[in-house]
């Protein structure tokens, strides 16, 4: 992690708050082009960091009428945008199932994205970091030695 | 409309099994206690150990839950023994507890009792109110 890396924990999780709601919306009205909307934001977002749909949401919305308050600490960005990049990978396949016929996996696919952003939100349970200590553990991830 | 719904019943069914598979995991590892934890950390004085499981590639086990326990420590000085484990090191310690991802936190009193087991990242508030110690919350901050 370079020295100088900051990341706004408070962006992050309105942006899985917004993601969360939106799937709802998507799955309540039916509307798939809603998802198909949303996979194309977070991949945007993943890919570039500076025209993420979240971030102008959060920076010219939601810090200026005072509904959130920036919390940046030094943290990798990395592992955010790949998590990102995760979710829109998900949304991507569920976006083509529902456009295929496959109704029901796709909303259990976006319903999934959905409930780990939730989780992240309300408990602190970092899907991402699960997978990742699941495959270290079983050995398939190359061993770091501990850091700082 | 039939679609969305049915993928969401599935959603909550699988949730609640998984709820209830990691809820039955948790409680063996309650009812059996951690005794000897208590007396490998030396923290037998102490009000509580939290023993804060963690990797050498886990960000948000530097960025989000150390200074949390370290914010916890210095609220309470003396009063809680903080143990970090590394799971890929310690993986029997990590299975003892059911740990599923990192960072995760357990709270184990001083006569071995373990009051609470965190997975994901738990505030320092949460932890505090966990040890017993959340008389005055405020100042803790993270």
């Amino acid at each position: 992690m370079a020295q100088s890396s900051v990341v706004d924990q408070t962006a992050i999780k309105f942006a899985q708050t917004v993601i969360t709601i939106w799937i709802l919306v998507a799955g309540a009205l039916a509307a798939p082009w809603l998802v198909a909307f949303l996979a194309a934001a977070l991949a945007t977002s993943a890919g570039s960091p500076s025209r993420s749909l979240f971030r102008l949401l959060y920076e010219r919305a939601a810090v200026p009428l005072g509904i959130v308050r920036p919390r940046v600490i030094p943290d990798d960005p990395a592992p955010h945008r790949f998590a990102q990049g995760v979710g829109a990978a998900f949304l991507a396949l569920s976006t083509l199932a529902l456009f295929v016929g496959a109704s029901t996996l796709g909303w259990v696919l976006a319903g999934l994205v959905a409930a780990l952003a939730l989780l992240n939100v309300v408990v602190g349970f970092c899907a991402g970091c699960f997978v990742y200590y699941q495959l270290s553990r079983r050995g398939w991830l190359p061993r770091r030695t501990q850091g700082a | 409309m039939r679609e969305p719904l049915l993928a969401l019943g599935i959603l909550v069914l699988v949730g609640a099994t998984l709820w209830l598979w990691l809820a039955s995991r948790q409680s063996r590892a309650r009812r059996a206690g951690a005794p000897d934890l208590v007396e490998t950390y030396h923290a037998r004085g102490a009000g509580a150990l939290v023993l804060a499981f963690t990797t050498p590639d886990c960000v948000p086990c530097k960025t989000v839950q150390r200074p949390a326990l370290e914010a916890l420590e210095q609220q309470y000085p003396g009063r809680i023994v903080i143990g970090e484990v590394d799971a890929l090191i310690e993986p029997q310690l990590a299975a003892r507890f059911g740990i599923l991802t990192v960072p995760s936190t357990v709270v184990i009193g001083p006569a071995g009792d373990v009051r609470a087991i965190n997975n994901g990242t738990a505030t320092a508030e949460r932890l505090a109110t966990q040890v017993g110690l959340n008389g005055q919350p405020g100042d803790i901050g993270v």
